[in-house]
């Protein structure tokens, strides 16, 4: 009886998900007519943004519910397949979506000694679900639970182990959440024209209509629904780029042969007369900004000085106003204090540095690792500290993957254990149909790139980059730096965010892809910023409050209503820091994974494989992985080193700080261990001398 | 609703029974095409039908063995479970 219904639910679903793929590529059917017969581009992104919020929406609203048990697991119903379909959603993020592929642009195969990166996002961010599979998933659904906190309070009891768990949690998924809703507001203000801080607002809708009404239950059928349109928005533009340059849609399988064409071009760019001035120029703006700060107060007097004669000049021979009111802005823009001009030039400078290497500082896109290990000593160095990093990052990746609570609560809907299991095969499956054709999309761009763009006339240039240098000039920058009105590599700049965003434009397709890039991009966000706010909302009402006797809450209709005002409180507030626009978004979600792995993924595990585990030994043991984390963090830092005066470097055998959760995992497993093995033998022996 | 919060039959609660060897081997295949394979891949650089090895295992046969540890351990733990093994443990 049971299972045909189940199989009958089942059937309807699969109904449903081939009406509604058939139903989007309806609409995008009908977009790419209607661009043909002249709708208007400035029409065309926000009735893509418009439609497919509003579709989010309905499903928000027809999921609406207040039991506990649909709000927090779904019902622990999804079937394994339509599960894999919303963890996808839930785990591909902006950073996936929309940095990862520029991220491989930019990094290559690994990044730099300085910058590791490339394909260690890709290994990390599959291979953790090894570990999820494996070790912890199936174990977690098999208590029941509701959030990952719960693990704490049934495993451990007591009220220490849950409290820091759901500390944890919110730490975590909070610095995750901010960078998803500035993604959002980068798409919005890119498709719609307004401004960043309007764009947040608009997808911010979107979201809260959906987990604010609907919890768990509503965000599965969205993530779904956002699976989908973000696999078409991304599978679409590359295939169009693959069947452009080799003649096949079939990307991931085809791109191997554009590999050796790069190194030529890479080669040639290399020994090019005119690329070689642009970066001998570059070198000269470093130079310049290196003597600056030999002396900067001098320097920033000088400046000031230089800028105060100007504006009186001016201002005698009577000139155009917009002159002087320019000489103004220019004074103005000048940094405050010797201090600011420390932070900027030396920023400037590094920048120049970084371009006035071959490639404008890009490392080659095929060769492993920085340096050399057949070189000079400094090469070899580098090659060791760009292997070494390359590792601590994935290492990262793959634990956080393992230890991040709105992940792992993806895994609570299901109907069993079994499902689980599956569950997460299905999960890595589709996350695999992506992840394959990333580094493909990143190849594919750069020969686009290196082949097209390169070497275009500066009166000539593509829309784009003008349109995308107005959103944020840090996103593009283009200046005839050699003056030769010829755009070289070295010229260019781009940013990690906009070049999965651009790829369309680039690749000369109609607008309708770039629409449904940037919907595609809005989905990967708001589907994550959605799983995370319902993590951050439960962690703050369901697991602070009182336990019973099993070590479970008891879940009620008011948590549930608490929950959702909490998750209304916590997207305002990640929407206020988003607006502030923190510099560096990928390193601190990158910093997010480190904090993850080490505060959870020691206690998780011997939670579940160590029956000797004690509550006092996982205290301690989060403490203690979390707190060497963020320390090395902050003890690390190049920014606070030099705030608090002190000289750079002070790394520990060279790893990145925000790879710090290579040495907070070890130290959680050792503290646990440690203190749980002579907490017992304590316990032992007072037990013994009570006997005797 | 608590009260339904019992147990699969068959499922220990917390504490597994340990480590079994498809556990052991496949983690030790997952760490092999993770670690083993990027320490070495400067190394690792030969043309194999094209395309340079160590680039298209870091960027998409890590991938695929991944998916395979994963799509192997649901398929083999799911039908021992079906077959009533005793000591079925997760």
């Amino acid at each position: 009886m049971k299972k045909t219904e189940a199989r009958s639910y089942e059937s309807r679903l699969h109904r449903a998900l081939l009406l509604f793929v058939a139903g989007f590529l309806a609409f995008l059917a009908l977009m790419a007519w209607a661009e043909q017969a002249g709708l208007s581009r400035a029409w065309i992104g926000p009735i893509f943004l418009f439609a497919t919020v509003m579709l989010y929406a309905m499903i928000g609203i027809w999921g609406r519910t207040t039991d506990p048990e649909e709000f927090y697991v779904a019902g622990r119903r999804i079937p394994p397949m339509y599960n894999g379909m919303a963890t996808a959603a839930d785990w591909m993020s902006a950073a996936s979506f929309i940095s990862l592929s520029g991220a491989l642009y930019l990094q290559g195969f690994a990044g730099t000694s300085t910058q590791p990166g490339g394909l260690a996002y890709v290994l990390g961010w599959t291979g953790g679900f090894c570990l999820v599979a494996l070790l912890i998933a199936p174990r977690l659904r098999a208590m029941r639970l509701y959030t990952v906190p719960d693990f704490f309070a049934v495993r451990f009891g007591g009220y220490w182990p849950r409290l820091l768990a759901a500390a944890g949690a919110v730490g975590c998924s909070f610095m995750y959440v901010v960078a998803q809703i500035y993604g959002i507001g980068l798409i919005a203000s890119r498709l719609t024209g307004v401004q960043f801080e309007i764009g947040i607002l608009l997808g911010l809708g979107g979201v809260l209509l959906c987990s604010f009404l609907g919890g768990m239950r509503a965000i599965t059928w969205t993530q779904v629904s956002q699976y989908v349109v973000l696999l078409l928005a991304f599978m679409i533009p590359v295939s169009w780029l693959a069947y452009k340059q080799l003649g096949t849609p079939l990307a991931p399988v085809a791109y191997g042969a554009q590999l050796p064409k790069i190194e030529r071009l890479e080669n040639a760019l290399i020994e090019s007369p005119a690329e070689q001035a642009v970066s001998a120029i570059h070198q000269e703006r470093a130079q310049e900004y290196a003597a600056r700060l030999r002396d900067p107060a001098a320097a920033l007097a000088r400046d000031r000085a230089r800028l105060d004669e100007r504006i009186r000049m001016l201002k005698a021979q009577g000139a155009d106003f917009s002159l002087i009111m320019q000489a103004r802005r220019e004074l103005a823009a000048l940094p405050r204090n010797p201090a600011d001009a420390i932070e900027r030039w030396t920023r400037a400078m590094n920048e120049a540095n970084e371009r006035a290497k071959p490639l404008g500082g890009l490392p080659r896109h095929g060769q492993a690792f920085a340096g050399d290990p057949d070189g000079s000593p400094a090469e070899q160095q580098e090659f060791k500290a760009s292997r070494l990093n390359f590792m601590a990052l994935m290492f990262c990746l793959m634990v956080g993957t393992a230890s991040l609570p709105h992940l792992l609560t993806r895994f609570y809907t299901t109907r069993g254990v079994a499902e689980t299991r599956s569950s997460v095969a299905w999960s890595l499956g589709f996350i695999a149909l992506l992840y394959l054709a990333t580094p493909a999309l990143a190849v594919l761009v750069k020969y686009e790139i290196m082949q097209g763009l390169v070497g275009s006339s500066f009166d000539a240039l593509p829309n784009w980059i003008a349109q995308w240098g107005r959103v944020d000039p840090s996103l593009v920058s283009v200046a005839d730096v050699n003056g030769d009105r010829i755009l070289q590599f070295g010229e260019i700049k781009l940013g990690a965010d906009m070049i999965m965003l651009a790829t369309p434009e680039l690749g000369g397709l109609p607008y309708v892809v770039s629409g449904l890039v940037a919907a595609g991009g809005l989905a990967a966000a708001l589907s994550t910023a959605d799983g995370l706010l319902l993590t951050i909302s439960n962690a703050l009402v369901h697991d602070t409050a009182p336990t019973g006797p099993d070590g479970m809450v008891r879940t009620s209709e008011n948590h549930v209503i608490l929950s959702k005002f909490a998750l209304l409180a916590t997207a305002m507030l990640a929407a206020f820091v988003a607006v502030l626009k923190p510099a560096e978004i990928i390193s601190l979600v990158t910093a997010s994974f480190s904090l993850a792995a080490s505060t959870f993924f020691p206690a998780l595990v011997l939670g579940i494989f160590w029956r000797g585990t004690t509550r006092r030994g996982v205290v301690a043991g989060m403490l203690a992985g979390a707190g060497l984390t963020v320390a090395y963090m902050l003890l690390a830092s190049p920014a606070l080193r030099a705030w608090w005066g002190a000289a750079p470097g002070g790394l520990w055998a060279g790893v990145l700080p925000m790879s710090a959760g290579v040495f907070g995992v070890p130290a959680g497993f050792a503290v646990i261990a440690l203190v749980s093995l002579g907490e017992r033998a304590f316990s032992a022996c007072e037990s013994r001398q009570e006997r005797s | 609703m608590d009260p339904a919060r019992q147990l699969d039959p068959g499922e220990t609660p917390v504490e597994a029974r340990g480590f079994d060897g498809l556990r052991v081997l496949l983690l030790v295949v997952w760490a092999v095409a993770s670690f083993g394979v990027s320490w070495f891949a400067r190394d690792l650089q030969h043309l194999v039908a094209g395309w340079p090895f160590n680039f298209w295992f870091a960027a998409q046969g890590a991938v695929l063995v991944f998916l395979a540890v994963v799509v192997v351990y649901a398929a083999v733990k799911n039908r021992r479970k079906r077959a009533g093994a005793a000591h079925e443990e997760d």
